[in-house]
């Protein structure tokens, strides 16, 4: 150092130094080309050996001294005006997120796909036919004659093509899905899709959607049809959900069963959902009719069949938990947005 | 239909509980929807003496009657009636009391005179009395106090139970129901009395033995006055049905009793023989309700010898109905043909419970039941003086066979019921077994086929009784449907694109879906019996349905729309409906307002939309300019035409904003594409990526108004440089000289690293194609 300046002196202006431009300065001063330490070190071989290495040895010190209190210097202040920055770029991190632009299924779509599902799984293949449907396919080949008390059930909708309804269920597909395997065994069909009925209010809307389920094959009984059904159901709702089975009436199976699954309000115990009984409908199912087999081409002297027709929208209102039918088809999107989560492949 | 716990029970020997009358009825298929009880309201009315009875001080019409309680008791009531005179035995409604028409009963101020609840009348109760006077003097001789719902045998249970079509044809009969409750519960029935022996007079002839094959008439002689046993009133009451007149309420009665409805001519106003026939045209009836009706060929008619008396099997007629002094009776007990008495009522729309039981079906044997039970009613209340002469034309119609096979019941139930169990289920259930046959019971109308045996079987035993399996052997590989498929890739692209899937009613208003009108289809298909008027076609377009959810949520919400359905829309072809496949879009393009801001949406948005589901469906698709004048109700410049397989195909781009308007959103982007059921697309085959750098190049041009983006990037596309992997634009603006446009070409190879050589000499192609289109490099 100069004669008067010691390290220690220098060291603490380093160390106080309180702008880069300070800390610039001083560097050259001391350690720059032209520095004080630098030029002394270029005086060195003017010294005797002895001295030289004395020296010499010194002034390395005081070099690294000075070099590491300005390198401290400059991380002192480089985290300064970093936490400076970082602090004037601060958010409001409890504004609303912006959320992904994804979109949702229509929770009918998503209810059709678990049952579907379930259905592929239990080995039902889809099949399918068309919205307008013939009277033939709709009634008739269904063992529904013109006439037939039973056409008073369903109340249809006719269209300006005469021989031709907006069909009341999904059963035709069972009569073309016979149709289609011409003859071949087993066939394992379920037919989802829209249905019609002249009926508005809550737990009826002019359209919905069923799925249809059909086997025909031989020996086919139905033990089958009550154990399928239980699976199907209790995959779908649950495996500690309560079923009962009970005669019915449906002039396309003989004999006709529905079945009932405990309330989901109650848990069976009664309430006003289901009328005190415990129970509520979910689907009606039979023994394929003969007449229908033979509609279909196959022999019922040989083949035996169950079939099934369940509302989508009753699954759906159980599982979502909501007891007027009509929300699901007002498109309101501030309601859809409410179903987010469950009702697809994702709840258990 | 509504079935009595009393009533059940008279037929039973033994009656559990009514929850295991629920389960029975079923385990039978009779839904049980509701319960209730009748006669509690009946449990304040009590029976009083009158002590005192003076006229009240300040109105001449009332009386003050001085009544003695149980426990003596005595309270002071204000009365209009004509009697209640000391020591009569009255019904006191206390305050508090609801009567069973309605009116809940409290302290009374008559002319200054508090007066608390009510001395009752028989109507105010709901029955009938022989009585001289307005009240209701009990002649019984059951201490003071005595509840009304005790005389009448308290409160009952009540069942309402939804008959199916099948059931209706034959179990409208609380002897019909306790008959199949006793096989599946092992009761013992009640015993049935001895038929009727009907006389042979002249009293009937039948024309139409098709239509009725047994028509019984007993004459009867009453005593005016009377009335119906008060068990019976009370039974009828509880099933709903008003108390009018001995001979009506024992037709009432024994309908439900016995399944068998009668009916009861005044003899003074039937000049007989009675003739049972098919009308004539032009023939008319006053029915007994009023309504006058034409008849025709196809209605079964009772007639006189000079005028119709009845449509048979429905509703007898005005003029021969009996009233207060009817003193003869002709008593009706037939079996009719059931389709034909459906059709008529249908026709007439006159669904009489008389309709309902003969429509649907009914038991022949009750027609010799019916008469002794009718007598039997009117006898216990002397109403009933003497049986006269009578007859019955006609046979009953044989009895039915059906195959029978317990080992075909076995395998349809896929049960082990060994043929004992199923042979003592079907004759629990009424049938006789005869070898290889069981004779049907005649009343089963629904039965056809040995599948109806296996219903009865799974009846007598409980469906739930049937040990449940999995048809495994029946499981194969399922299989989806490749057209239904593709729509659900459809759904998950544009969902997963961000928009919200709806799904809208199929039918519309014509004007509606002519807003959207294409020209591409044939006339709509019309809905011939539409709830509503705006419902009366089936679409032809998806869009005017979105418009419609739009229109719905705009007018209750201030949010950006961005909804798409994937659904049918239908159109004629000739006498054919054609059923299509499409996928509609719609976004609003106004501005989104909030904090944190969001990209605007764009007509880009929806063109990129379709790229992007081409893309994911493997489809062959492009977008171009329409040939000839778009739909008229888009943005002339700002649409699409969008081409799927080389065929136009539907377009892109935003609605005119007056059509906008119209749902309250002026900028609004739609994307309307009708693709054929058999698109499936083509598997992407990406190969490897390249292991070679690419290389940018950036070209700003200067290019002319006239010239599209299109145009440019077609006419590189054109020259089909292998290694020009990708164009697009990244800059625009307009300046002194013209428009500014700067493209990026992205080259690169499979094979090698490019040279500035071999990229400038892809550029100088491409300049040199752009020239012909009067594009530049700007300098
Ligand atoms: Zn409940």
């Amino acid at each position: 150092m100069t004669e008067s300046t010691s390290l220690t002196s220098v060291l603490e202006a380093i160390a106080s130094a309180d702008s880069e431009a300070a800390l610039q300065d001083l560097r050259l001063k001391w350690v720059g080309k032209k520095g004080w330490i630098t030029q002394q070190m270029k005086e060195l071989g003017t010294l005797s050996p002895e001295e030289r290495r004395t020296r010499g040895a010194e002034l390395n010190e005081w070099r690294q001294s000075v070099l590491e209190a300005l390198g401290e210097r400059e991380a002192v202040m480089r985290d300064a005006a970093e936490r400076r920055t970082l602090a004037s770029e601060s958010l409001d991190m409890t504004l609303p997120g912006r959320r992904p632009a994804v979109g949702l299924l229509h929770p009918l779509t998503r209810m059709r796909r678990r049952i579907e599902d379930v259905l592929v799984r239990l080995g039902f293949s889809l099949a399918y036919g068309p919205q307008v449907e013939s009277e033939w396919y709709n009634f008739e080949a269904l063992n529904i004659p013109a006439d037939h008390p039973a056409r008073d059930m369903q109340d249809s909708f006719f269209v300006d093509v005469p021989g031709l309804v907006l069909r009341t269920h999904t059963s035709p597909v069972q009569i073309r899905a016979m149709e289609q395997h011409q003859g071949r065994l087993p066939v394992k069909v379920m037919a989802p899709g829209m249905t019609y009925r002249r009926d508005d209010d809550a737990t009826h809307v002019p359209m919905f959607q069923q799925v249809e389920g059909l086997v025909v094959d031989a020996g086919i009984s139905l033990a089958d049809l009550t154990g399928t059904l239980t699976a199907m159901v209790r995959e779908l709702l649950g495996p500690d959900v309560g079923t009962r089975f009970r005669p019915s009436y449906f002039p396309f199976t003989e004999p006709s069963v529905e079945m009932d699954v405990t309330c989901a309000v109650c848990q069976g115990s009664g309430c006003r959902v289901c009328k005190h009984t415990g129970w509520v409908e979910i689907l009606g199912s039979g023994i394929v009719h003969p007449t229908v087999l033979k509609n279909g081409g196959y022999n019922p002297e040989r083949v035996s069949g169950f079939a099934f027709g369940m509302g989508i929208e009753r699954v759906a209102m159980r599982i979502f938990g909501i007891d007027d039918l009509r929300l699901l088809y007002q498109n309101d999107l501030r309601y859809l947005e409410r179903f987010q989560s469950g009702g697809g492949l994702d709840i258990q | 239909m509504i079935l009595s716990h009393r009533w059940l029970g008279r037929h039973l020997q033994d009656m559990p509980d009514p929850d295991v009358v629920v389960r029975g009825l079923e385990q039978l298929g009779l839904e049980v929807v509701g319960q209730s009880v009748y006669g509690d309201i009946f449990d304040t009315v009590e029976l009083v003496e009158v002590i005192s009875r003076t006229p009240h001080p300040d109105a001449d019409h009332l009386s003050l009657v001085d009544v003695r309680r149980e426990g003596g008791e005595v309270t002071r009531i204000v009365t209009g009636a004509n009697n209640g005179f000391p020591g009569q035995r009255l019904w006191y409604a206390p305050p508090g009391t609801t009567l069973p028409d309605g009116r809940t009963l409290e302290v009374r101020d008559l002319r200054g005179i508090a007066s608390p609840g009510m001395l009752l009348s028989a109507e105010e109760l709901g029955y009938q009395a022989e009585s001289s006077g307005d009240l209701w003097v009990w002649s019984g001789d059951e201490a003071l106090g005595t509840r009304f719902s005790s005389v009448i045998g308290g409160a009952d249970t009540l069942y309402e139970v939804e008959l199916t079509p099948n059931i209706a044809q034959y179990l409208q009969s609380v002897r019909k129901v306790a008959e199949e409750l006793s096989a599946i519960w092992n009761i013992p029935l009640v015993p049935l009395t001895e038929a009727f022996a009907y006389q042979s007079a002249p009293l009937a002839v039948v024309e139409d033995r098709e239509r009725c094959s047994l028509y019984g008439v007993v004459r009867m002689r009453l005593r005016p006055g009377g009335v119906s046993p008060l068990w019976v009133q009370t039974l009828l009451r509880a099933v709903g049905h008003r108390i009018i007149h001995p001979a009506v309420d024992v037709t009432n009665f024994v309908m439900w009793d016995l399944g068998e409805p009668l009916h009861a001519f005044d003899a003074r106003r039937v000049d007989l023989p009675i003739v049972v026939r098919s009308a004539r045209t032009g023939e008319r009836l006053t029915l007994l309700d009023g309504t006058d009706i034409e008849l025709e060929g196809k209605d079964l008619v009772i007639a006189d010898q000079h005028k119709v008396l009845a449509l048979a099997g429905i509703m007898g007629g005005k003029d021969s109905g009996v009233s207060d002094d009817t003193e003869e009776i002709l008593l009706e007990c037939a079996h009719f043909e059931a389709p034909g008495i459906f059709k008529s009522y249908k026709k007439h729309n006159l669904l009489t419970d008389a309709a309902s039981h003969f429509g649907k079906g009914t038991d022949p044997l009750a027609v010799f039941q019916a008469p002794v039970l009718a007598a039997s009613l009117l006898r216990e209340t002397q109403v009933l003086s003497e049986v006269g002469d009578s007859a019955l034309i006609g046979d009953v119609p044989p009895e039915r066979l059906v195959a029978y096979d317990p080992a075909r019941i076995r395998t349809l139930m896929g049960t082990k019921w060994d043929d004992a169990a199923i042979n003592e289920a079907l004759q629990k259930m009424g049938y006789q077994l005869v070898g290889p046959s069981a004779v049907v019971p005649r009343h089963r109308h629904d039965v056809e086929s040995v599948y109806d045996l296996a219903e009865d079987v799974g009846r007598y035993f409980g469906l739930d009784s049937i040990p449940q399996k999995l048809p495994v052997q029946t499981a194969g590989l399922a299989e989806r449907q490749p057209a239904e498929s593709l729509d659900e890739v459809l759904r998950d692209a544009v969902a997963g694109a961000g928009y919200q899937e709806v799904i809208t009613r199929t039918f519309t208003d014509p004007e509606l879906d002519a807003r959207f009108d294409t020209g591409a289809v044939g006339d709509a298909v019309a809905v011939t019996n539409p709830l509503r008027d705006e419902e009366r076609i089936m679409r032809r377009y998806l869009l005017g349905s979105l418009m419609e959810v739009v229109r719905y949520n705009r007018s209750r919400h201030d949010l950006p729309i961005r909804i798409f359905e994937v659904g049918r829309v239908f159109s004629r072809a000739g006498e054919e409906v054609r059923e299509e496949r499409e996928l509609a879009v719609v976004l609003s393009l106004d501005p989104l307002s909030g904090y944190p801001p969001r990209e605007e949406p764009s007509i880009y948005d929806l063109t990129g939309l379709f790229d992007y589901v081409c893309e994911r469906m493997g489809w062959d698709a492009e977008r171009r300019s329409f040939v000839g004048d778009g739909p008229s109700f888009l943005h002339p410049g700002r649409s699409q035409a969008l081409v799927l397989n080389g065929r136009e195909a539907g377009y892109v781009g935003e609605l005119r904003p007056r059509i906008g308007d119209l749902y309250r959103v002026r900028r609004v982007g739609v994307l309307v594409l009708r693709y054929p059921s058999l698109s499936i697309g083509e598997v992407s085959h990406p190969g490897r990526p390249s292991r070679f750098q690419t290389v940018d190049r950036d070209l700003s041009l200067v290019i002319p108004d006239t010239v599209a983006y299109g145009a440019i990037n077609d006419a590189i596309s054109e020259l089909d440089i292998a290694e020009l992997r990708h164009t697009a634009p990244v800059d625009r603006f307009e300046g002194d000289f013209g428009t500014s446009l700067t493209i990026r070409l992205t080259f690169q190879s499979d094979q090698r690293t490019l040279t500035d050589v071999d990229v400038d000499g892809a550029v100088s192609r491409i300049l040199a194609a752009l020239d012909a289109l009067g594009v530049a490099l700007r300098q």
